[in-house]
């Protein structure tokens, strides 16, 4: 099986483009996925399209990881 | 020819094509390399021929009001980019760079494409139909945003 994933940054659609890309495993919840130079984590996953043949089209949000470490530097500076 | 049809094989552009009808496909693909930062196209410029990512991730940039080109797609291994000039001839609707650490692809030229499709109308109408598909993909990726 082959997945074609649509990838959405969530929030981020003026600061981050969104992807497209083939894989030979299914994007899942909690995985890491590289995005030109920025790196995301995989927070939902639903079909997009009905599969066909072997390919099966799945769209996936993700959220910037970078900025989870940004969050916890602002809360260790609260802290 | 092995190499460019595996590729193909894995491109959903060219679902529902045999072995045979793969070969032929694979005799009009072309080999082009770019390192990172190299322009593939540019938008608004003429152009003729569609692209399929082997390897490498490419950026896809629009023009904004002000002319300033923003990143607003990422695509990677599989996909195919460039194929909207081959159906309605028109210019480039945006520009296309290679990431790092650069990008491989295959191109088609639009005369090839054509010609194919005319002379075994078996894969024309697999190519056509899976070129909706495509583009029904992309335009619910689009719709995921509002």
């Amino acid at each position: 099986m082959i997945y074609t994933v649509s990838y959405v940054v969530v929030g981020g659609k003026k600061k981050y483009p969104s992807g497209m890309m083939n894989q030979h495993e299914p994007p899942v919840v909690g995985d890491q996925v590289q995005l030109g130079t920025s790196l995301f984590e995989i927070i939902e996953v639903k079909p997009l399209m009905p599969p066909s043949d072997n390919f099966e089209f799945l769209h996936a949000t993700v959220r910037p990881i970078e900025a989870d470490l940004d969050d916890q530097n602002a809360e260790t500076e609260l802290a | 020819m092995s190499e460019v049809k595996e590729l193909l094989k894995q491109v959903s552009l060219f679902r529902g094509l045999n072995d045979d009808q793969l070969d032929q496909v694979a005799q009009i693909t072309q080999s082009e390399s770019y390192a990172a930062d190299d322009t593939v196209f540019e938008q608004d410029t003429a152009g003729d021929k569609m692209y399929i990512i082997q390897s490498g991730q490419v950026e896809v940039r629009v023009k904004d009001h002000a002319g300033m080109l923003n990143a607003v797609l990422i695509m990677g291994e599989g996909q195919i980019f460039g194929e909207m000039a081959l159906l309605d001839h028109g210019t480039r609707s945006a520009s296309v760079r290679a990431l790092k650490p650069g990008a491989t692809v295959y191109t088609i030229s639009g005369d090839d494409f054509r010609t194919l499709c005319q002379q075994d109308t078996a894969i024309g109408y697999v190519m056509m139909r899976n070129l909706a598909l495509d583009l029904s993909f992309k335009i619910r990726h689009q719709n995921s945003f509002s």
